[in-house]
């Protein structure tokens, strides 16, 4: 594989703690630019690393609802019904590794505001909320973070070390999938747009987009995991579900020896 | 722009400052705003040896979870307890009470940044 290539991975959809697993040991593991489409085999609540040692109250509520799953990276908790999420990961050494925090997030609201035709409002920086913790990922605004109509159509979310950085993205497309009575404010659904890339195009046209325009990469490479490297990912799938709220800590990059991959 | 930064420390390209008279290490202005409002950290014990790289700190803004490493390899003096109840002190006052670490430099070639340098890399 030519380091001029963007490393595109898809696969069937995975239980919410093996599609945690697989961005963890990408974010660890991965020397290429790559770029990872995943879906999720049954709706259920990511949450951000921080939120497994103050579970917020909300979540309490809707815990037999849903499975309840930690992300390497921050953020407020999410609901996954009807969104595309994918992950991009950089390595150090690729020149989109030096971009900024706000930089990333930027680079990524302007290219897919641009891919689907999207005018949408900015969000307006706030003040120190206090509310990091316990927050609702589409209930509060964040940098970068556009909407319509004041909801929310793009979510994404961040973690960098000194070897790669990933950025885990949700886009809602289909607005049939969410579930009706969780009381979860409800982001807007790109289906409400009579947009011509959505749902089958669409994952080839950021593919293609990102690849030129925020990657760099002059062409793609399809991978798959090998059965040892889905052995090894397997290894860490039960250090991102939150099965129960009072078994904690759960998972530190920091100190828990079951993730050095 | 430099009444942000401290005449008398350095300064990396991560955006930690480093206080070469008592070793203590912080993030600068211009790093705390890039990560906005910080909600959580995980500090490292006395006593522990990181090498150049390694996580020093592990911090959570409301966006983005950064695993801060030196530039050089050290070993853990004092910590600064109170971030842990109180992280937002990193973005209200980060050469202050929202310093991080006394970090024990155990290597020779710092290769960090002074001043001018460091401000001249953020205006890039």
């Amino acid at each position: 594989m030519s380091s001029l290539e963007l490393q595109v991975i898809f696969h069937p959809d995975l239980s919410p703690g093996y599609n945690m697993a697989v961005d963890w040991w990408l974010f660890n593991r991965v020397s290429r630019p790559t770029i990872r489409f995943y879906g999720w085999s049954r709706p259920a609540l990511s949450i951000g690393y921080s939120q497994q040692y103050r579970v917020p109250d909300k979540l309490n509520q809707l815990i037999d609802k849903f499975p309840v799953v930690i992300r390497p990276t921050g953020g407020g908790w999410l609901l996954h019904a009807g969104d595309l999420t994918f992950s991009l990961i950089v390595p150090v050494g690729h020149r989109l590794f030096d971009q900024t925090i706000r930089g990333f997030y930027r680079l990524i609201r302007e290219r897919l505001e641009k891919l689907l035709g999207i005018d949408s409002q900015q969000p307006v920086e706030q003040d120190f909320t206090g509310a990091g913790l316990v927050s609702d990922c589409l209930g509060t605004c964040g940098v970068h973070e556009p909407s319509i109509n004041g909801k929310k159509w793009l979510v994404s979310a961040q973690l960098r070390n000194s070897r790669a950085v990933i950025q885990q993205i949700s886009l809602f497309l289909d607005s049939r999938a969410w579930p009706q009575t969780t009381g979860i404010s409800k982001p807007f659904f790109l289906d409400q747009l009579d947009s011509r890339l959505l749902k089958a195009n669409l994952r080839a046209a950021i593919i293609r987009d990102f690849q030129n325009n925020i990657f760099g990469q002059t062409s793609t490479h399809i991978r798959q995991f090998t059965a040892v490297e889905w052995k090894q990912i397997a290894r860490s799938v039960s250090c991102f579900r939150l099965d129960c709220l009072q078994d904690l800590p759960k998972f530190s990059p920091r100190s828990d020896g079951r993730l050095e991959i | 722009m430099t009444k942000d930064y401290p005449q008398e420390l350095l300064y990396t390209k991560k955006h930690l400052w480093y206080d070469p008279e008592n070793c203590w290490v912080g993030i600068t202005k211009n790093g705390q705003e890039e990560l906005g409002e910080v909600v959580y950290i995980e500090l490292p014990e006395p006593g522990e040896q990181i090498a150049a790289g390694d996580t020093l700190v592990l911090i959570e803004s409301l966006k983005a979870t950064y695993e801060m490493a030196p530039p050089v390899a050290g070993v853990v003096g004092e910590v600064n307890r109170q971030l842990s109840s109180r992280p937002e002190l990193i973005n209200s006052d980060p050469y202050g009470a929202g310093r991080l670490v006394r970090l024990e430099i155990t290597d020779v070639d710092l290769q960090m940044l002074t001043v001018q340098e460091y401000i001249e890399f953020c205006c890039e």
